[in-house]
């Protein structure tokens, strides 16, 4: 049970431990000193003050986190009744739906194995219960009946996986169910939000391009969501009152196109590469180019993407928008704002203003690195002109106030950069999230372009044509090993295969899956009959394997007598005498031919020789021989 | 290869040459009773019992006298009554006024052979005092034990209809006696040859001693090194299930009973010449094992339920 128990450990209240040792503990005791069961009332006590102690400490509500939370809290106080086989067996069966609830948080590939080994021990407990006489809890015999066990339900496991009816959204309507995902990228930023993710190695999106080239690393923007606001500390985003689905795109340059399967993050952002100009399915683009998906991405997402592979990008702008973009925190930061307003004076031209950001950035002494120190509330003034020393995160947000006091609009964007050719595909993973600026460039009234700007590859340009990971200065963990990230690259791309044949069998697959079986339509009717012809399969197929143990097998020896047997087949008094062996046989075979007399004896006495005696003669030589006697005794019957 | 399989049996021993004169000779006596024969010496080889069940006059004492002289060996009668007492057959401790000590009277018991007459109209004091020692192979009188011989053989007979003034054996004692058989009417040609002036002379004189109690134990020692493969014990263990788990049957076979029925096997398949029991050897002893050990609802057990078990427990 503890295994079972033990992946959901972090999720629980910290006070699940000390009471499963509690509880476990005094049982041991107990039984030791042969206490009886405590009274119900006691017991009834106990478990109402545990349901308030997961209310106080989950809140109160159907959601999933509390539902698990009961389940494992109520199986390990159920220990504390358990005198009983009824509540042994019981327990074990609880086990394994705790086992099974970790799949509510992830479907991971790895947690298979775990599972396994989780299903495995708490079969065993079972088997051990219903068999175990001896006190012995490693007998090897049984060790591998259990394992045999749970190896004929994998046929089974693979069936209900491939033909149970699923549902198109998930019943148990809680959104949030599927949501283990990595949540990734937020639509807010703040200082330090993003270093947690240069801490993670796990998958965000694995993209296949459809010409199999991939793109320069410097290319690869995964766009994310947009900041506008900035109050002095915090990105946030703006809110859009109105969406659309494609953008016409400015340049007849070629759209690049790719698929991209994204992992579950609970959130609402979808990445594509600069610039998008088409929204996949069941997603829509936001004005400032985001991708945007309606629903929560609660599970794997696979959808089909074109971009244009461009660093700037024309699109007219409201004089709302612009005000949005030139806005700052007033009376914050005055050190950035006097040294911008001089720029300003000195070169009013936007695109000069940005070019002397870059080159300051560049020239200075900027350093990139993972452990900045602690900024003060005057975020931007004690990056620029104090510390000096971050990473995309600051660069973008003092580059984009900078510019935005100098009098160019300007906004962050976040998402990913870079990625690993992983193969089949590439692999962008958690750490290599990004942030970088846009800057709007007024060519008229309202017309201009975004141009693409990213003041991080002025202080660190090995970032963004490398990648994230070629140039942390220093090893983020006492375990983060070259080889160690090799392997996780390698497991990925099991991981990738993993999703899509497991992970990604939805609906639509097995509606494909059941049309080429010929089932069309999927109405309630023949939801009904398909689960019902499922069980009926299974219960058919689970026989197989009855039948199959339960099978005589016949050696060569029985299946050389049953061939003599055969001879007499015709004659029903004499074939009736052969479930009595070889001699009551062979006298009633006699008598019926009495003119294979001879041969019969000799059979006979060769045959119960080889198979009886001790000092056996060598099989297959007997065989052989027993083999022609027989073929003579055979030829004298049809003469 | 032809060579070694030509004669497979190619064990040359004399002791089964022995034994078929020892069986045809007995035969000389009692027409066609060879199968009973055959039982009598494997149970005499496996070193167990006979107990004979059958009417008066079908030749239970000549059976017993042939098989004690052709063995040659000391052969005692005792015809049990209701008023004998155990000293009649173990022996008795009497007070020696010369030398002023009890000395001990062997009784019959003290012989190779037993012949048991009649052995339910002894009461069961009597009984007892005699299955003990049978069990024992040895006599406990006044705190000192008196061994029997190493050959002992005890042929005891019952006469089913006389059921006024018996004392049925119990079952416990029952399976003390290795086999229980019954000669029955013989048919009809060797019965008028019995009749024949010929055939009385013959039946009236003594058989010569064939072999002797030495080559007995010599026997009865081969028989032990007789092998059963797994299959035949197998075998012979699902016939003792079925014994215990058939409807009509109230007790199966004990383990005991299983083993009389493996120690009797080896002595079918010596006296068959083989070193190894075949299925065959397991089926010849499966009836003459169970015919007293099994009850069923409606009484004792016929060949008609034994051959039932045997079908049902089939061996491929």
């Amino acid at each position: 049970m503890l295994v079972a128990v033990l992946p959901q450990l972090y999720r629980l209240p910290l006070w699940f431990l000390p009471m499963t040792l509690v509880v476990v503990g005094y049982r041991f005791y107990a039984q030791a000193n042969q206490i009886k069961r405590a009274y119900n009332l006691v017991l009834m006590m106990i478990a109402v003050l545990v349901l308030l102690l997961v209310v106080y400490s989950q809140g109160f509500g159907l959601s999933r986190e509390i539902s698990v939370t009961i389940l494992i809290t109520m199986t390990v106080l159920k220990l504390l009744e358990t005198y009983a086989m009824r509540d042994a067996l019981l327990i074990v069966m609880l086990c394994y739906f705790v086992t099974m609830t970790r799949f509510l948080y992830s479907q991971d590939m790895l947690l298979i194995f775990y599972l396994f080994t989780s299903a495995y021990i708490t079969t065993h407990a079972l088997s051990l219960l219903n068999y175990e006489r001896n006190n012995q809890w490693f007998d090897r015999k049984q060790l591998r009946s259990t394992f045999s066990t749970l190896a004929l339900a994998i046929p089974f496991a693979v069936l209900f996986f491939l033909v149970f009816p699923r549902l198109g959204s998930p019943i148990w309507g809680s959104p949030d169910i599927f949501g283990e995902g990595k949540t990734g990228i937020s639509d807010t930023m703040s200082p330090g939000s993003i270093i947690e993710l240069f801490m993670d190695d796990s998958p965000a999106m694995r993209i296949t391009f459809d010409e199999g080239i991939i793109p320069e690393n410097n290319q690869l923007y995964w766009r994310g969501p947009v900041l506008w606001n900035f109050d002095g500390r915090t990105w946030s985003r703006k809110k859009h009152r109105s969406v659309r689905k494609t953008i016409k795109p400015y340049s007849n340059d070629e759209a690049i196109a790719y698929q991209v399967e994204m992992e579950n993050t609970g959130q609402n952002y979808m990445f594509g590469l600069d610039y998008v100009i088409a929204a996949p399915e069941k997603a829509f683009l936001l004005p400032d180019s985001v991708l945007y998906s309606p629903s929560k991405i609660n599970q794997l997402r696979h959808y089909d993407m074109k971009s244009l592979l461009l660093d700037r990008f024309h699109q007219p702008i409201s004089d709302e928008d612009l005000e949005l973009l030139l806005d700052y925190p007033k009376n914050q930061n005055l050190q950035t704002l006097q040294l911008m307003q001089t720029w300003q004076q000195e070169a009013p031209n936007q695109i000069s203003i940005v070019n002397r950001a870059l080159r300051w950035f560049n020239q200075e002494q900027f350093f990139y690195s993972f452990s900045p120190p602690p900024l003060g509330d005057e975020v931007i003034d004690e990056f620029l002109f104090g510390t000096r020393r971050g990473f995309c995160e600051h660069y973008a947000s003092s580059f984009v106030i900078m510019m935005r006091m100098a009098g160019v609009p300007a906004r962050v964007v976040t998402g990913y950069q870079g990625g690993v050719d992983n193969g089949e595909y590439l692999l962008v993973k958690q750490s290599d999230a990004h942030a970088w600026a846009e800057v709007y460039i007024q060519q008229e009234q309202s017309v201009g372009y975004w141009l693409r700007v990213d003041p991080t590859s002025m202080v660190a340009p090995e970032r963004v044509d490398r990648g994230a990971r070629e140039i942390m200065d220093d090893k983020r963990t006492a375990f983060d090993f070259e080889w160690l990230k090799g392997a996780r690259d390698s497991l990925d791309k099991y991981r990738y295969q993993w999703n899509r044949w497991v992970r990604d069998f939805n609906v639509s697959k097995q509606e494909a899956l059941f049309r080429a079986i010929g089932i069309e339509h999927r109405d309630g009717k023949s939801l009904a009959l398909i689960l019902i012809g499922v069980l009926f399969v299974t219960a058919l197929l689970s026989l197989i394997p009855l039948w199959w143990m339960k099978r005589t097998r016949y050696h060569n020896l029985q299946k050389l007598y049953l061939k003599f047997v055969r001879l007499g087949k015709n004659q029903p008094e004499l074939y009736r005498q052969h479930t009595l062996g070889i001699e009551a046989y062979a006298d009633a075979f006699m008598a019926q031919y009495p003119y294979t007399k001879q041969q019969v004896k000799h059979f006979v006495d060769v045959y119960l020789k080889t198979r009886y005696s001790n000092n056996k003669i060598d099989n297959q030589k007997g065989l052989t021989h027993l083999n022609q006697v027989l073929q003579n005794i055979k030829s004298k019957i049809s003469k | 290869m032809s060579k070694n399989t030509a004669k497979p049996f190619s064990t040359e021993s004399k002791d089964a040459e022995v034994i078929k004169q020892v069986i045809a000779a007995v035969g000389m006596k009692i027409l066609d009773k060879n199968d009973a024969i055959e039982t009598v010496i494997a149970a005499l080889i496996a070193g167990g019992h006979v107990l004979l069940e059958d009417l008066p006059g079908l030749g239970k004492t000549t059976l017993a006298t042939a098989v004690a002289q052709v063995f040659g060996m000391d052969y005692k009668r005792i015809q049990l009554t209701s008023d004998m007492m155990p000293s009649d057959v173990l022996g008795v401790s009497i007070y020696d006024a010369k030398s002023q000590t009890f000395s001990y009277h062997k009784g019959p018991v003290f012989t190779q052979f037993l012949l048991a007459d009649e052995l339910n109209r002894a009461t069961p004091k009597t009984q007892s005092a005699l299955l003990e020692a049978m069990a024992e192979n040895q006599v406990s009188m006044d705190g000192k034990t008196y061994r029997l011989d190493d050959v002992f053989f005890v042929m005891a007979t019952q006469n089913p209809i006389d059921e006024a003034g018996t004392y049925a054996l119990p079952q416990s004692q029952l399976d003390r006696f290795l086999v229980s058989l019954s000669l029955g009417y013989p048919n009809s040609d060797s019965e008028r040859k019995l009749y024949e002036s010929s055939y009385i002379n013959q039946i009236n004189q003594p058989i010569a001693a064939i072999s002797s109690p030495d080559q007995l134990k010599s026997w009865q020692h081969q028989a032990s090194q007789v092998h059963a493969s797994a299959e035949v014990l197998d075998y012979l263990q699902s016939l003792v299930n079925k014994t215990r788990t058939h409807s009509d049957i109230q007790h199966g076979l004990s383990p005991r009973a299983g083993l009389s029925m493996f120690k009797l096997a080896q002595s079918f398949a010596l006296i068959d010449d083989r070193n190894f029991i075949t299925p065959a050897d397991i089926q010849q002893a499966f009836f003459p094992v169970c015919r007293h050990r099994l009850i069923t609802h409606e009484g004792r057990t016929d060949i008609e339920l034994i051959e039932n078990i045997l079908n049902d427990t089939p061996i491929i």
